[in-house]
């Protein structure tokens, strides 16, 4: 089947995975309330619709493009089949450094509690640039701690995990201190999730995502060459000491910001590029596109899958992931063991 | 005195060994030889009870092994595999101490001068007190047959003993082993690879391949330039020991393959 | 030299431990002073403040000690097994597994702390069996310590992953999650101390008497059959022992991690290595008072920082995640 075809697959796919997340939920919706949308007046449960779900199933499209890509470039540049914003200290510092920024304002407003519901007690617009922070010193401080002679698969696995862990720590200790009884902001930094996540959490995450990407598209043919090792991409003619920091930087931005929008969301970064793989082969920009409707497909999917299992309880979108990522990450471990880099 | 009858020794469906049989007996010197992966190292271990023999049986003082609890087994015979791992962080003398467990009770202090005397014999005494990590490979292959001899046992079963050492190394070993034959009346059995060295020291070379016994005999009698050519399809001439009884090797080319280009090392 | 040292250390530990109980003791939302705490000990006077002392305050203390000792011994049961310095029953995913067991029977089936013990056994043996067998651990290949930490991870995720949500579609309260994800100690009774300590004492008098067959058991398979252990049965034994600990922790405190990492290195770093390593015995049991201060004092800094609102195991995650980063990036390069 040519790529075309499969992308058409996909985006059919993806749509139909939209359209029963905003037809499924925790308030009960029929197919007319979704055909009510395009309505002069929409009734009740259409706009409960428009004004709950869609944004939140936009927010998934974007969470899970941008880290189906993020993952892509990480495992590309590392030269890291396991590389993961989650098990790599990316989402763990992205989320540690924006709760800490909440307890800040908090201590030096004195009065955030009461102001923030839907807000979470930061301005909006600061959220992604503070995740982009938190999550580049983060994956700075996992190279520095796995340097060794150069960046062994393993090794930076094994620091990227733990560093992720004692980040989680932090999180859990600051999101209680902040708030024992608000759970969802608990699930939210602890485990991914979009609830509640509307347009305010999702339009300034726009600009970043988009600057990455461009950057990526901008770079592609050096991430092409990247593929093969160091050398021979430089023998190829690709300036490493640039792209290789731009592209770093560049997924860290679009892991950040689906970060700042619904938690550290795991495993998708790690899922999405292996199965790009399987299904598009070695082509890249082929899997550049197809890395963004799969990670979309998977989030959304996800994302909806824990909204139908119990309703009106809800399975946050970032345990469904990691409960499907986990084997895929144990298998795939299995696969580099064999090969022995361990 | 160990005793292989018939024994097929195996892993999963494939047979390593076919039908081996002998009879180790004390103070001597056996060396087992044949080509990587004829089954020398599964039949060492099969006699020191270490693989489950799937016919025939291996007898220990003429009682079936499989009927030897473990600990009885490690005060008869003393193994020492061919790259073993010593626990991190032990001092040559501790490594020693812990060969003492098969002739201890559960509750037993170690006895620090037999250690020593363990160590005396193999030239290790001075640095009983040195970590085990900072050792030469000679001296740690030295300190792990102090262990063996701190076993006690009659029997000494060792799997290339003198593989990664320089060849000084593999001198000093090889007289260490023949000098506890001659004074302890210890029985050993040994892998070599290298068919001269077999040559020197053994009293009784078998030579396997395939799983099966090729030739078993003093050297005089075993090693010939056809037995060599069956064994690893290299070509030698054999110079006669003046006194006949050790003849030596000289490699001269490879006849099985297309390429007669010269072995560097002597019918590896 | 290790025998002077081994009862400095000792003595040092106990101090510790005793402040440490005491600190546990007077510390809550009834302030007690030294005198008045002792004096609730032998006496009831009925106060409120009584009350919390006696029964709250003194099993609290009980557990988190009890549990540090458990997971130390367990952790170091691990190193010894596997051959292997980053042993730990959370990093092997044997925590996570027996928190999914336990959260799973305490939701869907029973409350009774037996069932949850035992479920927590089952559990922990579970995931120790599929990082074993990701790790490909067993096949005639070394063990490699950081195989078997990232297998360990991969399964730790998931069974964390299920249990959340696991406690999720149980409509449990953010303390009740937390305690499930990380552990703590918050509203331990004499009843947990009941399930720990018993389990706790035989496991513990088990490995003392196994000391001489662990000692063996540090070399590798056949070397240790050759010397007179028969080293694959004597592993499982060992290993059993290490998961019953394991579970028992969590059924109790929940999935506590590092602690099982850093109280054997503490224990050896405190017991000095010059002289080649510590008699196994010496070092089991400072490992294991390690342990038990460490978490206790863990405790200690819940209940008193944070406004008492984050559990203990926060505070064992980040120090112990700490000194496992220092650890690694010194030991890995020959320890892999």
């Amino acid at each position: 089947m040519p790529a075309r075809y499969k992308f058409l697959l996909l985006f059919f796919l993806l749509a139909a995975a939209c359209l029963l997340s905003l037809r499924y939920g925790a308030v009960a919706a029929q197919w007319s309330d979704l055909a009510d949308l395009f309505s002069k007046e929409p009734g009740p449960v259409a706009r409960a619709i428009l004004q709950f779900r869609l944004p939140r199933v936009l927010c998934a499209i974007v969470v899970g493009l941008y880290l189906a890509l993020a993952g892509l470039v990480f495992q590309i540049v590392l030269r890291n089949p396991l590389a993961d914003p989650t098990i790599f200290g990316v989402s763990g510092g992205a989320s540690f450094a924006v709760v800490l920024a909440m307890n800040l304002v908090i201590f030096f407003s004195g009065s955030g509690l009461a102001s923030g519901v839907a807000t979470d007690f930061l301005p909006m617009g600061m959220v992604p640039p503070i995740a982009l922070l938190g999550a580049l010193c983060a994956t700075a401080a996992v190279m520095a701690l796995a340097w060794q002679d150069g960046l062994s698969t393993m090794r930076l696995v094994l620091f990227g995990a733990v560093v992720a862990v004692i980040l989680n720590g932090f999180v859990m200790a600051l999101v209680l201190s902040l708030s024992e009884a608000r759970t969802e902001l608990a699930i939210l930094w602890l485990a991914g999730s979009l609830y509640a996540r509307d347009m305010a959490n999702l339009l300034p995450a726009l600009p970043w995502g988009i600057v990455g990407i461009f950057v990526i598209l901008l770079f592609a043919r050096s991430l092409s060459a990247l593929q093969f090792d160091a050398t021979t991409a430089q023998a190829l003619g690709v300036r490493t000491r640039l792209s290789v920091p731009v592209l770093i930087v560049a997924a860290a931005m679009l892991a950040s910001s689906a970060v700042s929008v619904a938690g550290p969301v795991g495993f998708v970064g790690l899922l999405v590029p292996h199965v790009a793989r399987l299904v598009f082969g070695a082509n890249l920009q082929d899997r550049l596109v197809g890395c963004a409707l799969i990670g979309a497909l998977l989030v959304v999917s996800g994302d909806l899958l824990g909204r139908v299992a119990a309703p009106p309880l809800e399975v946050p979108v970032g345990i469904v992931t990691s409960l499907i990522g986990a084997p895929v990450f144990a298998v795939l471990m299995r696969q580099e063991f064999r090969k022995g880099t361990a | 005195m160990i005793e292989a009858s018939s024994i097929s020794v195996g892993y999963g469906t494939h047979d390593v060994l076919t039908d081996v049989s002998m009879t180790i007996p004390s103070a001597s010197i056996t060396a087992l030889i044949g080509p990587n992966g004829c089954g020398k190292s599964t039949l060492l271990k099969s006699l020191a009870g270490l693989h489950r023999v799937r016919e025939g049986e291996v007898r220990l003082k003429e009682k079936s092994i499989g009927r030897w609890s473990r600990k009885s087994i490690a005060r008869e015979i003393a193994f020492l595999a061919q790259s073993p791992e010593a626990p991190e962080g032990v001092t040559v003398g501790q490594l020693v101490e812990h060969g003492g467990f098969a002739r201890s009770g559960l509750f037993h202090g170690v006895d620090r001068t037999s250690v020593l005397d363990a160590l005396e014999m193999t030239g290790m005494k001075d640095h009983a007190d040195r970590p085990f990590r900072a050792l030469s490979g000679g001296e740690r292959q030295r300190a792990w047959i102090a262990l063996t001899l701190f076993q006690e046992a009659e029997m000494l079963l060792l799997d290339e003993p003198t593989s990664y050492l320089d060849m000084g190394h593999q001198i000093e070993i090889l007289d260490l082993l023949m000098k506890l034959k001659e004074n302890q009346g210890i029985g050993i059995v040994m892998v070599l690879h290298d068919i001269n060295q077999a040559s020197q020291y053994a009293d009784r070379i078998i030579a396997l391949k395939d799983g099966t016994v090729q030739a078993d005999g003093t050297p005089g009698e075993v090693i010939s330039a056809e037995l060599v050519q069956r064994l690893y399809g290299a070509q030698v001439s054999i110079l006669p020991d003046p006194t006949g009884l050790r003849p030596f090797c000289v490699p001269r080319g490879r006849v099985s393959g297309q390429s007669t280009r010269p072995v560097a090392t002597s019918a590896v | 030299m290790t025998q002077y040292r081994f009862v400095a250390l000792a003595l040092g530990l106990l101090v510790l431990g005793s402040a440490g109980f005491m600190t546990s003791w007077s510390a809550g939302a009834h302030e007690t002073t030294f005198t008045q705490t002792l004096a609730y000990f032998t006496g009831d006077d009925g106060s409120n403040t009584a009350f919390s002392v006696r029964q709250l305050r003194i099993p609290r203390s009980l557990c988190a000690f009890g549990v540090g000792v458990a997971l130390a011994l367990s952790g170091a049961l691990i190193q010894v097994i596997v051959r292997n310095p980053l042993g730990d029953p959370g990093l092997t995913g044997v925590s996570a597994g027996a928190a999914f067991g336990v959260a799973i029977t305490l939701t869907l089936i029973t409350p009774s702390p037996f069932a949850l013990t035992l479920a927590g056994f089952a559990g922990g043996f579970a995931a120790a069996a599929l990082t074993f067998s990701i790790s490909g651990a067993g096949r005639g290949a070394a063990m490699q310590p950081v195989r078997i930490i990232l297998a360990g991870i991969a399964v730790s995720v998931f069974f964390l992953g299920a249990t959340s949500a696991v406690m999720v579609l149980a409509r449990s309260s953010m303390q009740t999650l937390y305690f499930w994800l990380v552990g703590g100690f918050i509203n331990r009774g004499w009843g947990d101390v009941g399930l720990l300590w018993p389990v706790l004492i035989v496991c513990a008098a088990a490995i003392f008497m196994l000391a001489p067959v662990l000692r063996l058991l540090r070399f590798d398979d056949t070397m240790a059959m050759a010397m007179g252990v028969r080293a694959g049965p004597w592993r499982l034994v060992a290993g059993i022992f290490s998961v019953a600990l394991a579970g028992v922790c969590v059924a109790v405190a929940g999935p506590l991690s590092f602690v099982g990492f850093i109280a054997p290195h503490l224990a050896r770093l405190g017991l000095g290595s010059r002289a080649g390593t510590p008699p196994i015995t010496i070092w089991l049991l400072t490992t294991a008072l390690f342990g038990g201060v460490l978490v206790l004092w863990a405790d200690c800094a819940a209940k008193l920082f944070l406004n008492g609102r984050v559990p203990a195991g926060v505070f064992t995650t980040v120090f112990g995640g700490l000194v496992f980063l220092v650890m690694a990036r010194r030991g890995l390069a020959d320890a892999r």
